[in-house]
């Protein structure tokens, strides 16, 4: 088989040698190593940085809508933790230059990922600050009073 | 770096549950509300996630689709509530 395509390659020309190779799984090229330029590394790194900082950024949020005592408390923890972490995670994932793919390789993201990515930020960016802005009209419309200092303790 | 991403998808289900706790426990209809909203963009961000660690882009897709309707059916329930119909 390789003898075939080396004669292929001189003979027919090296696109259909490439074809043929690629038709035949054992003959197949080995996958380009993924680039490790300087770029590369530190768009990593930045990337992981990120995403830790929005995780790390999503957690506090959630406990706090757990642990805060009063609605209007909860609000402002979910409400501001929300935006930030999904910039952070977003933008994150917008700097990885490769990922594993389903059958292994390493797939390159292209920029129509990127932009997709970038989409999705920028809409929840819009639509999450205006989701808490009408509940907290809705709450305030409905009657729903802050807790003040020496009101007792809101239960849970 | 796989590493990472499931990591990341870990930490962001263990705030969904956290979330999932005051949706279940709000005392008023508001909490639960805000914790519904939160679980959209929680939700969001974990299908993305899902997407990088199985290396389909197609969740990308999915997660704008999901964030739209998700956003959608916030201000849906708040006008319902606040002036008892949708028109």
């Amino acid at each position: 088989m390789s003898t075939l395509a080396t004669t292929l390659a001189s003979s027919v020309g090296p696109k259909l040698a490439l074809a043929l190779a690629y038709a035949n799984p054992a003959h197949a090229p080995a996958p380009a190593a993924a680039a490790t330029d300087w770029l590369t590394l530190v768009s990593t790194y930045a990337a992981i940085v990120l995403l830790a900082v929005g995780a790390f950024i999503s957690l506090s949020g959630s406990l706090g809508l757990v642990r805060f005592p009063d609605f209007y408390a909860r609000l402002h923890t979910a409400g501001k933790t929300d935006s930030l972490a999904q910039l952070c995670i977003f933008g994150g994932l917008a700097l990885i230059a490769a990922v594993p793919g389903p059958d292994g390789t390493l797939r390159d993201v292209d920029t129509l990922v990127r932009i997709k990515l970038i989409m999705v930020a920028l809409i929840l960016f819009f639509t999450a600050p205006t989701a808490t802005h009408a509940i907290t009209k809705a709450a305030q419309l409905d009657g729903l009073k802050p807790w003040e200092k020496g009101d007792e303790e809101p239960h849970e | 770096m796989h590493t990472v991403y499931l990591l990341i998808t870990l930490a962001l289900l263990v705030g969904l549950l956290l979330i999932l706790i005051r949706a279940v426990q709000g005392p008023t209809v508001y909490d639960r509300i805000l914790a519904v909203n939160a679980m959209g963009t929680k939700t969001v961000i974990l299908v993305t996630m899902l997407g990088y660690v199985s290396g389909r882009w197609e969740f990308i897709d999915m997660a704008i689709v999901y964030a739209l309707i998700s956003f959608i059916t916030t201000i849906a329930i708040l006008k319902y509530i606040e002036k008892g119909r949708l028109d």
